[in-house]
Order: structure tokens, then sequence, then C-alpha cells
């Protein structure tokens, strides 16, 4: 037996699964190693994507490539937020600073790797925790109060404002996006469009603002409809 | 060929430059070198993405994971925190590992900016969606799936990458000898590898662009 044939023998076991908890690590710690494993690995892979398309129906198949819902997987919180109890636990302080580079945090060649450098360096203090924060319509029944009212955190970390664009709005296409500080200061401004569930994001860095009362805008350039949310930051305990 | 070192067990030769490298690598960057660390990303990238993929069946989770892992890495490599720097593929792994096992979804993207406010993309925006020629991806697959045109041989890869039935059970059940079976997959794994290789809109709508070049 050849030893290519040894090799792609091990990569289907490794494939269909079986292999041992051991002989997993130690098969994956080698092929990070063993280029040739890679591409066996690769087309070990293609042909099991393949086998699942031949069983499906061809209309299905086109476009694997998909965009992640955020609203389907997101808990509704209820009132007032206490930040430390609401923060979802995400697992390492690098997925979230790893999220906060970029959208571009590629591995395939010198500038992306380069840019992942300066990215890294960029990030020495990692933000540990990230809160996603609903901002629906229709929140308060005061126009003037707060939509939501949060606790900042002890430790900075990453906000996430999701907020749900009115229904006269979401579908006009890209809309202005502008969110004001506590003193009016516009601290961003951007061109936003809609997810297809009719809601938008923004993220703050906590240690980044002040404590009070923000405003955010969205509006459609054009047509001169406006929704105004607000979201009001309260000191940590 | 063997070297023999004294107090530690014999490895080939090729093995033994792997390490010194790899301890090279791990070295430098404990010295703040961030050439090493760029290096480290090239040297395990594809590995990690593929082992992720495997593991998640999902390109996209597999390349945000792939992002964490080498953020991780990167840090406990600079903190000193790699005991042996030989065992550097393995400690890749078990952070990529680990992340998987989490299998947190992040839920959006964010970009950076200088004013200290941190902008969302859209929510996992696939950027290689954008670069995909769907139809004449389609058109690949559609070729590929010809050439399984043989129902049994669909059915062998079926059965043995989807299903995890035993060759030897698909064989007594379709009556194949084994010879015959090897030959179905070798053909396969051997197209495969050309159309991989010859077009990048099939790979990327196989992977989800998470293996480009």
């Amino acid at each position: 037996m050849t030893e290519t044939r040894v090799m792609s023998e091990r990569v289907d076991r490794y494939v269909r699964g079986e292999l041992g908890a051991a002989e997993t690590a130690a098969f994956e710690a080698e092929l990070l190693e063993s280029t040739g494993m890679q591409d066996a690995l690769e087309v070990a892979l293609g042909l099991q994507r393949v086998a699942r398309l031949a069983g499906e129906p061809a209309s299905a198949e086109v476009l694997p490539l998909r965009t992640q819902s955020v609203a389907a997987t997101r808990a509704k919180p209820a009132g007032p937020l206490d930040l430390p109890s609401g923060w979802r636990s995400w697992a390492l302080a690098a997925s979230v600073v790893l999220a906060v580079t970029s959208t571009t945090l590629l591995w395939r060649a010198e500038t992306q790797n380069g840019r992942l450098q300066t990215r890294v360096d960029e990030l020495g203090q990692p933000l540990v925790e990230v809160l996603t924060v609903p901002v629906d319509v229709m929140r308060s029944a005061d126009p003037s109060a707060p939509d939501v009212r949060i606790r900042r955190p002890a430790a900075a970390a990453v906000l996430v404002l999701d907020v749900e664009v009115a229904a006269r709005l979401a579908g006009l296409g890209t809309l202005e996006l502008r969110l004001s500080g506590p003193d009016g200061t516009v601290l961003s401004s951007r061109q936003v469009t809609p997810t297809p569930h009719g809601r938008v994001e923004i993220a703050l860095r906590t240690d980044a603002v002040p404590d009070g009362v923000f405003t955010l805008h969205i509006g459609a350039p054009d047509s001169g409809a406006e929704q105004v949310r607000r979201v009001e930051l309260l000191p940590a305990h | 060929m063997t070297e023999i070192v004294a107090g530690r067990r014999p490895v080939p030769q090729a093995q033994e430059q792997i390490e010194s490298r790899v301890i090279g690598v791990v070295e430098r960057i404990e010295h703040g070198d961030r050439a090493a660390e760029a290096e480290l990303v090239a040297r395990y990238a594809r590995g990690v993405r593929l082992i992720l993929l495997k593991r998640t069946g999902d390109a996209q989770v597999a390349s945000d994971l792939c992002q964490d892992t080498f953020f991780v890495v990167i840090r406990k490599l600079r903190a000193g925190e790699l005991r042996d720097p030989a065992k550097l593929a393995a400690f890749v792994n078990q952070v990529a590992v680990n992340l998987s096992i989490e299998h947190f979804r992040r839920e959006s993207r964010f970009v950076y900016s200088p004013d200290g406010i941190i902008g969302l993309e859209a929510a996992h925006t696939d950027k290689y969606g954008k670069q995909v020629d769907f139809e004449a991806a389609s058109a690949q697959l559609n070729g590929v799936l010809r050439e399984l045109a043989i129902d049994r041989d669909r059915e062998i890869l079926r059965r043995y990458y989807l299903s995890d039935d035993d060759k030897d059970v698909i064989c007594r059940d379709l009556d194949l000898s084994p010879t015959h079976f090897d030959r179905v997959l070798y053909r396969a794994k051997q197209r495969m590898r050309e159309l991989i290789d010859r077009h990048e809109e099939l790979k990327a709508l196989l992977f989800g662009g998470l293996l480009d070049d």
C-alpha cells in the first residue's frame, strides 16, 4: 500500500469520524504541518459536499453561501438592562477583539497578514465581553424617555445596539444613521442598509463614551422620513 | 534518515527541521517579532480552516473561528504561555478545537474606527459570495454530478461520506468487490482534485470561499 493511499484512507477515517479522541488530536496536529494531508482532506470534504448535493434537489444547492440572521439568535431583554447579569459570556476575548478588527481579516496573502498584524497590535488590551441589546420600535410610550437603559459594566466592553428600523423606513434601501452623544456631539454618521429582518446595528466601546442619553437618528435622505431612538448608559455600580 | 540526539527520541530529519523552524517562530513571537506572527498565520491557516470546516460543517463559522484561533494563539505566544514550542501545531489545533467546541456564533462583524465607535458591517456577509460566478460554479457542479451518473457510484459516495457506512457493508449491499469500491473512490478523488485546482468558482461554491487561495 503506498504512502499516499495510507494517508488518503486515514483522512477518510477522519472525515468519517472513525478516529478516537487521541488519534484525532494527533491527526489534526500532523495535518497542520502537512500540505499533502491538507490536500487530501480538501478533496474528501469536497466529495462529501458533492455527495450531499447529489442527494438533494438541485434548486436548493446553488447558493450555499448565506447571510447569517442576526435577529433570530437574540433574546429580548425585559425592561432596563443591567449589563453584568445580561452579558453573554463569549468564550474568549479574542473572538470579540478580532470581530472588532475588520471584516477583511482573512489569511490569504501577505497584505492581509499584515493587516492582521496591525489589528492585533492596535488591540493590545482586548475587550472581553460583548452585549447585544435590542432596541425595538415602540419600546417606550414616552417619546422623550430612553428606549433602553443600560448599566455600564465595570470593565470596558463592546455594546452592540441592535435597532429595529421602523417599517416605513426599512424598505427604503440605504439609510443615514447618526449617533449623537449626551452633549449632542455626533459620534458616528454613516450609511446603513437594514438586514432582511429590518434591523441595523451599531456598536460602542463602553470605555470610549460617557454616561448619559445617546440619540440615534435613522433616516432616509430622499423621503425625509426619520426615526429616533434613545439609549441611556448608566454609571457602573 | 534518522538522527539520534542524546536525551531525545529519534525523529526523522525532516521532522527535526520542522521543529527547529517552529521553535524559532515561537521564540521570535515571544520577543515581539511581528513578522513571525504573520509567518505563523501563513503556516497554519489553511490547515486550521480545514479542521474547523470539518468540525463545524459551516464555512462561515469556520472562517470566524479561524480568526479567533490565531488571535488567541498569538496572544498566548506573546505572553510566553506555550511551554513546549515544539508542540506549536498541537497547541494551535487545541485552541481551534476548543473554539469549535464552544461553537459560539458571532452575531456580527465590526469595523473599528478612529473615533472610538465600532460600526457594524452587514451581519455576516460573505465577501466571497459577491465574487463567485454562481452560474459558472453551478454548471461545474452539475458537471461533477453528471460524472457521477452511475447511480451506484453516487450511492457509494453518499453512504461512505454521509452515512458513514462501513466499506464492507457498502460492498456487500451493492455487491461490489473491495477493489471496485477503491477504484470508484480513487477516481472520484482524482477528479475532485482536478476540479478544485482548476475551477475557483466550484471551489468557492463547495467551501463557501473558505479555502480560496
